[in-house]
């Protein structure tokens, strides 16, 4: 748009950044800034003071508003109102204080002047506007001065009726009403001839128009009726079908009787008068609905909701057959029907398009002139375009936004003569601001569309933006969470991304990480020692991945750590393997695996140790009770070296007599079951057995099936040594013990001898005694000399090898050792002693041992004397019992768990050692039998040994 | 002889009582034996006049010496008791508490000279239950 001179701006707006960017486009477009107002009340002076030729409002808040509408009242200037949104609510109210435009903020420079031209040129015809409501003013007062007028005229007609412009006309009443004159205006008003008036009596009904018809009848009936006189307004076709306005006054003659005879009346035509009238009407109610179109135009931003109110508006409020709305596709020339209101909106349909030469909508649309027909068959510029539709007048009228056409309102009649320049004037004027707020709709549909894109793209922007969070955020958060370190490395050598683990491991950020290169991140050791530089280039060469290896690498403030290394080339995802982009470095921690290998070695190396070590012997055997491995302790007790007994049956090691407890053991074993503690002779290479203690259990792989047996074997001849030692302490102090019985059993045959060698002495020469004493000396030595043989056996400490014993023998042979004692201590014996019974495999005189324990228990247990059983049976299969019975105290119930305890004892200090049961147990242990004890307080104690019989 | 047996000799040992009997049978004494407690206790009961000296061992299958000797003096208290024993020796605190409650007159340990044996007899059966001889009478032996 070409201004002829700069359109001066004022600028309200409350923020000064916004102000100033306004400022400078309006500048940069051509606009002259004449001054700026930071709030509303300053706007509204400034305007006053500058009279800028446009104000732009920004509309924060009801101030923008207010201050518009001030403005609009003190000092009227075209307002483009800035707000920063949109709502229906806000461009009505500033439409309502006056706006000319409505702009959403930001505005582009062209955006800003399209909305100065369009509140400038509303502007302009707001002014046209009040220029006609002036004159309108001005026409109602010059008809009222008309009526006042026509009044005098009136007087003056009914005295100089021929003169007047009137017709006169009697009609008379005969049965039927019948015109029997009529004045000869008739013909140059109406076109028809006296006579052809009279000929009907009806004509002047016919001649009546249409619309008018029936209220005419009706009217003529009353009045009739009542007699009053007759005096109405009408319309009355003329022969060439004008209409014409007629006032019909008439009087009725009546008769005597009442009846009217006749009556007389004058046709006045009262066209111009009617038309002024209806013009001014028109007038008033187009400038109610031009204000109210207005409003409600420029409230309405949707162009086709916007073109059918407008159509609808005109059609009804100026009531105009039909109106039709079309806008200009400039670009294919056609002309195009937008919306419609009236009689023919079902003949043209909307869409309806009209090339530029034809009709008049054609020729407006090209011309951008109106065109008025007011018998549009005597126009050549009118086409016919539906000929179903009886168009007898056109008005078409071009819509102009910014001196260029960019549509046409029309109006159609079906009558000639329709329309008449009040229409053209009235509807021009409505034309402009039909265009205002075409354009004001394309402005906003612009500026939304423009708004619309932008948001849509904004919106399509964050969405693939959000995708691209998203997937970059998954790629993060797996990158994030693989144990491994990872960097990617570009060309340069630089680190361009790392993961969490890295920094952690690291012990670095992130971003104090990225765009370093990578000797600048690792030490140079690891550099070197790893080429890693020449390694990575090599990576960007090949592009294939590179296996690095183990090294070792220590972030500050932490243990050094070991890494398994390796690279992989990464090339762009649209050109996979083609061009390498970038080498990813991993580093997997590999410190706990190596630290897990070296510690698996290490326990190898100290369970084999462990095993080597040993005091024990360790033998593993295969399933087949073959020597798989024999340890250094095996080879030192055995005499055997490793070579010399891999692959022999342990059993052909083993002492004959305990071969059978060997192949029970190991078929124990293979059935699952633990083996603790059996005793096992082995056959040293010196021939010699040593007393091995087996504690075995079978290996068995994961599957559970026995893959071999494992041996543990402790060497018991320093225990048996020991044992030994401790059997003979207490042994001497079981002598101890039995002194005093052993001296009383010494004594006797001692005494005896001793008497009889006196009386022989005495009486040398008595046959008879001297016989008697040498008996008597001689059985007593005997006697003597059994005792000190049992005793020296008892004492003896060697231990005599096992053998097939008499369970039967060994109990008498301490029996009589001991039944002095018994005596000594008033305990009676009974013996419940079963012959024939089988033997057992034992020391005698380890077991005797134990018996002796037994039974000085039990004399201990009856200190005031008391019974002994002795009993020896065969009890469960392949086992014999030896029970020991007392009379005595018993032993208390919280004492029987400890009894075989060694050191335990309920004996006075010095009175008993606390080891007698202790070793009896281990004895009976030894010879694979057991040892309980039952007791009742007050009632005595049972010990019950049972061993097992040999085979 | 003729006369009946003043001594009463108890011991399980029947050569024991084989020997006393020929050590005391010279020196002029009628002797008795018994190899039991109770055999004892049966002789002294149907014994009258009661025996003046025995000669109890210590140790017998059915019976203490020193509670034989103390059931003896029950029966006939004019008997005096001599313990002899190869499981008690002199100072043994059994023969001492014996000793001073007259359940004895003398101890004799086994093996023993027989003039001694036969002393003891000849003390005894002089002094009877002299208590103040009991002293001089172990001492003696």
């Amino acid at each position: 748009m070409n201004h002829q001179k700069t359109v001066e701006v004022l600028i309200v707006e409350d923020r000064q950044l916004t102000s100033q960017t306004i400022e400078e486009l309006l500048k940069s477009t051509g606009y002259t800034v004449v001054g700026k107002a930071a709030n509303g009340l300053e706007g509204v002076e400034k305007t006053q003071a500058t009279r800028p030729d446009v104000v732009l409002m920004d509309l924060s808040g009801l101030d923008g508003i207010e201050a518009t509408r001030l403005i609009q009242e003190r000092c009227p200037t075209p307002v483009v109102v800035l707000a920063a949104h949109d709502t229906p609510e806000l461009v009505q109210s500033a439409s309502e204080a006056g706006a000319g435009a409505y702009l959403v903020k930001p505005a582009s420079s062209s955006e800003m002047e399209r909305a100065i031209t369009i509140a400038m040129t509303r502007f302009d015809d707001m002014l046209a506007l009040r220029r006609l409501n002036a004159e309108l003013r001005a026409d109602i007062t010059a008809r009222k001065k008309a009526e006042a007028a026509l009044l005098d005229v009136e007087v003056r007609h009914r005295t100089l009726l021929d003169q007047l412009p009137a017709v006169v006309y009697t009609v008379e009443f005969d049965k039927v009403s019948k015109t029997t004159y009529i004045g000869p205006q008739v013909e140059s008003l109406l076109g028809f001839s006296q006579a052809e008036w009279l000929a009907d009596p009806d004509f002047w009904i016919k001649q009546l128009h249409p619309d008018d018809r029936d209220s005419v009848l009706s009217e003529v009936e009353r009045t009739d009726a009542s007699g009053e006189p007759f005096d109405m307004e009408y319309r009355v076709l003329t022969r060439d079908g004008r209409v014409l306005w007629f006032r019909n006054r008439n009087a009725q003659m009546r008769d005597k009787a009442g009846r009217t005879r006749y009556s007389r009346g004058v046709l006045l035509d009262v066209t111009r008068h009617k038309q002024t009238e209806d013009a001014l009407r028109q007038r008033i109610s187009a400038l109610a609905l031009l204000s109210d179109v207005g409003k409600q135009v420029a409230s309405l931003l949707d162009l086709d909701s916007l073109l059918d109110r407008a159509a609808r508006l005109v059609q009804e409020s100026f009531g105009y057959h039909h109106v039709g709305l079309f806008t200009l596709d400039r670009e294919r020339g056609e002309m195009v029907m937008r919306a419609m209101a009236g009689d023919f909106t079902s003949v043209t349909p909307v869409g309806h398009r009209i090339t530029l030469d034809q009709g008049m909508v054609g020729w407006v649309g090209h011309h951008g002139e109106t065109l008025l027909a007011n018998d549009v068959q005597a126009d050549p510029r009118y086409a016919s375009v539906l000929p179903s539709v009886p168009i007898r007048s056109e008005l078409s009228i071009p819509i102009r936004a910014a001196e260029e056409i960019v549509g046409v309102l029309d109006i159609q009649s079906p009558q000639i003569d329709a329309f008449g320049e009040d229409d053209v004037m009235v509807l021009e004027t409505l034309a402009d601001q039909i265009a205002v707020a075409i354009e004001n709709a394309k402005a906003y549909q612009a500026t939304q569309c423009e708004l619309d894109d932008r948001r849509r793209a904004e919106q399509e922007l964050q969405q693939s933006i959000g995708r691209q969070e998203i997937q970059q955020q998954f790629i993060n958060s797996i990158v994030d969470s693989i144990p491994s370190s990872l960097l990617v490395i570009d060309r340069n050598l630089r680190i361009v991304s790392v993961n969490r683990n890295f920094v952690e491991k690291a012990r670095r950020s992130a971003a104090g990480t990225l765009g370093l290169r990578i000797d600048e991140v690792f030490p140079s050791v690891l550099i070197d020692h790893t080429h890693l530089e020449k390694k990575v280039q090599e990576v960007f060469r090949s592009a294939q991945p590179l296996e690095g290896g183990k090294v070792a690498y220590r972030a500050p403030g932490v243990p050094t750590r070991i890494y398994y290394y390796r690279f992989i080339p990464l090339s762009a995802v649209e050109a996979p393997g083609k061009e390498v982009n970038n080498v990813m470095l991993l580093m997997d921690d590999i410190t706990e695996r190596e630290q897990l290998g070296e510690e698996v070695q290490r326990a190898e190396l100290h369970l084999a140790s462990v095993v080597e070590c040993a005091n024990d012997l360790v033998v593993s055997l295969d399933r087949g009770g073959r020597i798989v491995t024999w340890n250094q302790a095996a080879e030192r007790i055995s005499g055997f070296s490793v070579e010399q007994v891999k692959g022999r049956p342990l059993l052909s090691l083993c002492a004959i007599e305990h071969g059978p407890i060997m192949t029970d053991m190991l078929q124990r074993l293979t059935r699952g079951e633990q083996v603790q503690n059996t005793e096992i002779n082995l056959v040293m290479a010196s021939g010699r057995q040593v007393q091995i203690a087996w504690s075995c259990s079978s290996m068995r792989d994961d599957a559970g099936k026995a893959t071999g047996i494992v041996a543990v074997g402790r060497d018991l001849t320093e225990r048996r040594q020991l044992e030994a030692q401790l059997i003979q302490s207490t042994k001497m102090a079981s002598l101890g013990v039995m002194a005093g019985g052993i001296a009383h059993e010494v004594r006797n045959p001692l005494g005896i001898i001793s008497a009889a060698s006196q009386l022989l002495l005495e009486r040398p020469d008595d046959v008879q005694l001297r016989s008697e004493c040498a008996q008597k000396i001689y059985s007593a030595t005997q006697r003597a000399s059994s005792i000190i043989e049992s005793l020296m056996k008892f004492a003896q400490p060697q231990v005599e090898p096992m053998a097939k014993i008499d369970l039967n023998a060994s109990l008498e042979d301490i029996l009589s050792l001991m039944s002095n004692q018994l005596r000594v201590q008033q305990v009676a014996l009974v013996k419940e002693i079963q012959e024939n019974l089988p033997r057992v495999y034992g020391h005698p005189n380890l077991l005797q041992q134990v018996f002796s324990n037994l039974i000085l228990n039990s004399c201990n247990a009856m200190p005031e004397g008391g019974t002994l059983t002795v009993a020896c049976l065969p009890a469960e299969t392949g086992t014999i019992e030896v029970r020991f019975s007392d009379t005595g105290h018993g032993i208390l119930p919280e004492h029987q768990p400890k009894i075989f305890d060694p050191f335990f004892t309920t004996m006075p200090v010095g009175k008993g050692t606390g080891l007698g049961l202790s070793i009896s147990y281990s004895i009976i242990q030894q010879h694979g039998g057991s040892i309980t004890v039952n007791s009742q307080m007050g009632l005595g104690t049972t010990f019950i040994i049972r061993l097992p019989a040999a085979t | 002889m003729d006369d009946l047996p003043t001594i009463l000799v108890v011991d399980d040992e029947p050569d024991m009582c084989w020997a006393l009997t020929n050590i005391l049978r010279p020196a002029g004494y009628a002797v008795a034996t018994a190899t039991t407690g109770s055999k004892a206790l049966t002789l002294v009961a149907v014994r009258e006049p009661p025996y003046a000296v025995a000669f109890v061992d210590a140790k017998l299958p059915d019976a203490n010496g020193l509670e034989l000797a103390a059931q003896i003096r029950q029966q006939s208290p004019q008997t005096a008791i001599i313990l002899i024993s190869g499981y008690y020796y002199h100072q043994d605190g059994t023969i001492v508490e014996g000793l001073r409650q007259h359940l004895i007159v003398g101890f004799v340990s086994k093996p023993f000279q027989i003039d001694r044996v036969r002393l003891l007899a000849r003390l005894a059966m002089e002094h009877g239950l002299g208590g103040g001889e009991a002293d001089d009478l172990c001492s003696a032996g």
